[in-house]
């Protein structure tokens, strides 16, 4: 599985990606960009830092990480590529965050056919009806993250466009709290997502994030709905413990436009991750 | 999670759809299913603080307005004309899931929009000045978000209606079921005022789960602008309860039309059938196979209505209808057969016109077929206004 992740990832990297304007910087220290951040820096090459309830990430080179959720690829199959394209010298410094700018590339492939197969049945937490036909299709996106660091904390922000095109279709709107703007790719030519987000490192053990991702949904109004949106924001607080277990608590909120009107629903988040060297 | 408890979990979320369906033939991967439950559980846990789906009513409230976009002038008559009719949200006579009959969830648009023409058409038709609604959906998937009361006031000559949902949710995670709202209402020609939603008991013999997103039945109340005070109440009772929920709806029915302060109308699809009914049980319609208990069962029920026989005079007298049963049936999940049930009633203290009284059951029989358009005929009286 090994090689052929790196094969994939690596064919993803040099084949799609452009290519990075600078030479990749010595590693300083071990400790260098520990964790995996949704932030434009990328994990150092072989580290893996595994989450449990959210994606996993692993430094398939100095510039290049991959993304995959290590249970949900088997029903919500989706990989994410982070290449980091250029950074100033500053922007870590012995193993801290310092002060500069950074830019990454984003690539996604996603079979959303899968989930949305997966929660067609009847019964129970059926999402879908079950007389649901789904057509093949893979989604594809694209996107740039820019970050300003400083010092303790870092400013993000992130543009991404996702497809998915396929065969003409039946399928019932997923309008799941959500997973409404997450899937909504299957039901709209095109979704541009806004984000911004907010890093900060009180100390070596504390962190918290913010983020606001904002969707634009123009889903066919045949589902009962024009010119849909979904404005989602999170808030966690990160606890790392012998610099290789990290505990993340958090809160979700979002608020769509949904056929029914706008609703806004909250979600609690929960993860333990661990690093790998 | 073990097997036996997703299966409760399954056979409670079948209730939600309002009747019964089979055993699902294809359940989802144990992983999935543990997620979801373990999140709903979470819900569950947290039911006196949290409503994450937005299906929770308090215990009075005041009922949803809705005027028709064209007012039509009406002039108070001499006898007034009142329906009673479960419009089965507009689903015709599709073969949804929850009748065993087929698989079919939702609907578009077109097919939805085609059903309540056929309504319209019957409405139109008998032209009361009165109609109540049970089964009426405003915003649910299953019928393409189409605002069926709205739509029938823009369509026919009502002008005024109120709406109390009994079934209200941002998403239901049963069947591919979706967002909901459908419930009951009131639609008149003449001016309404202080639309009131009641709430009904809850069912006590389902777990907080399936509580939380089972149908919350209610009691809608309005005054009626007729030139002296006349209120109008319309339910629907529970249909599937083993606790007494059932019997505690239509004896809260009664105490609504009790406790109005003059002269009122009462319509309700009660559930059950009136005393002296010759079958009480084993329908021919009665198709799925995994029913924990048969819903279709009324042989405990023979006197539950009496008290309302009693006080109220109803669309057909009692001995009327104990001698010529079958030509006041009003409901049959089977569209192949015929009416074999009588569920829906109207009651009022206002001296009716002898005769009066019909079930439109077919074009013999109210003139126009309406088996096509709904699992109840509609059921219609005239009044002597005072």
């Amino acid at each position: 599985m090994g090689p052929l992740l790196r094969l994939v990832g690596l064919s993803l990297a040099f084949g799609l990606a452009p290519r990075a304007q600078a030479k990749e910087p010595r590693p300083t220290s071990a400790a260098d960009l520990a964790w995996s951040s949704r932030h434009a820096l990328t994990l150092p090459k072989n580290r893996v830092d595994w989450a449990t309830f959210s994606a996993s990430h692993w430094g398939i080179t100095q510039r290049t990480e991959l993304s995959l959720h290590p249970v949900l690829v088997f029903f919500s199959p989706r990989a994410e590529l982070k290449c980091n394209l250029w950074r100033e010298p500053g922007t870590t410094r012995d193993g801290t965050l310092g002060r500069g700018w950074a830019l990454s590339s984003l690539f996604s492939l996603a079979y959303p056919t899968r989930f949305l197969s997966v929660v067609s049945h009847s019964g129970s937490l059926a999402l879908l009806p079950e007389n649901t036909h789904v057509p093949p299709a893979l989604e594809w996106g694209s996107g740039v993250l820019l970050s300003r660091y400083l010092g303790q904390v870092v400013a993000s922000v992130r543009a991404d466009l996702v497809f998915a095109p396929h065969a003409e279709s039946d399928v019932p709107l997923l309008d799941f709290p959500f997973l409404y703007q997450r899937y909504a790719s299957f039901y709209a030519p095109l979704v541009p997502r806004l984000a911004a987000l907010l890093s900060a490192e009180f100390n070596r053990t504390w962190g918290m994030d913010v983020e606001s991702t904002f969707s634009y949904l123009p889903i066919d109004p045949d589902y009962g709905v024009r010119r849909a949106y979904a404005l989602e924001s999170a808030v966690t607080v990160r606890g790392t413990f012998a610099r290789r277990h990290r505990v993340v608590l958090g809160a979700r909120v979002s608020t769509a436009e949904y056929p029914v009107g706008v609703r806004t629903h909250y979600m609690p988040s929960l993860d333990y991750r661990f690093l790998m060297f | 999670m073990q097997f036996v408890q997703l299966k409760w979990a399954a056979s409670a979320l079948r209730a939600v759809s309002g009747v019964r369906r089979a055993v699902p033939t294809s359940p989802p991967p144990n992983y999935a299913r543990g997620i979801g439950v373990l999140l709903l559980w979470s819900c569950a846990a947290l039911d006196g603080a949290c409503d994450p789906f937005g299906v929770r009513f308090n215990d009075v409230e005041s009922a949803e307005y809705f005027e028709a976009a064209t007012l039509r002038t009406a002039q108070v008559p001499k006898r007034l004309r009142i329906m009673t009719y479960n419009i089965k949200f507009a689903g015709g006579r599709v073969d949804f899931f929850f009748d065993c009959h087929g698989d079919e969830v939702l609907m578009k648009r077109d097919e939805v929009i085609e059903h309540l023409e056929g309504l319209a058409t019957v409405i139109t038709d008998y032209d009361p000045h009165l109609l109540f609604l049970q089964e009426v959906d405003t915003n649910s998937k299953r019928s393409a978000h189409v605002n069926q009361v709205q739509w029938l006031l823009d369509h026919t000559a009502l002008n005024y209606a109120y709406y109390a949902s009994q079934w209200r949710a941002d998403f239901v995670p049963s069947d591919g079921i979706g967002a909901v709202d459908s419930g009951n209402a009131i639609l008149s020609k003449f001016p309404l005022h202080h639309g009131q939603r009641w709430a009904l008991p809850l069912r006590s013999d389902v777990g907080g789960l399936e509580r939380y997103f089972y149908l919350r039945r209610n009691i809608l109340t309005a005054d009626v602008d007729v030139g002296f005070p006349l209120r109008v109440v319309v339910t629907h009772a529970e249909a599937y309860g083993q606790d007494g929920t059932k019997r505690s709806h239509i004896d809260r029915f009664k105490e609504q039309l009790d406790a109005a302060p003059g002269k009122v109308i009462g319509g309700a699809d009660l559930n059950t059938l009136p005393p002296g009914s010759d079958q009480v049980a084993h329908f021919d319609d009665s198709v799925c196979t995994d029913e924990e208990f048969e819903a279709d069962d009324y042989s405990a029920e023979q006197t539950w209505l009496s008290e309302l026989y009693a006080d109220y005079t109803a669309d057909v007298a009692l001995p009327d209808y104990q001698q010529n049963q079958s030509e006041y049936f009003s409901h049959t999940t089977d569209q192949s057969g015929f009416w074999n049930r009588k569920l829906d009633y109207l009651f009022t203290n206002l001296d009716i016109v002898e005769g009066s009284g019909l079930t439109h059951q077919d074009k013999a029989q109210g003139g126009i077929d309406t088996m096509p358009l709904s699992d109840h005929a509609p059921v219609s009286l005239e009044v002597e206004l005072p």
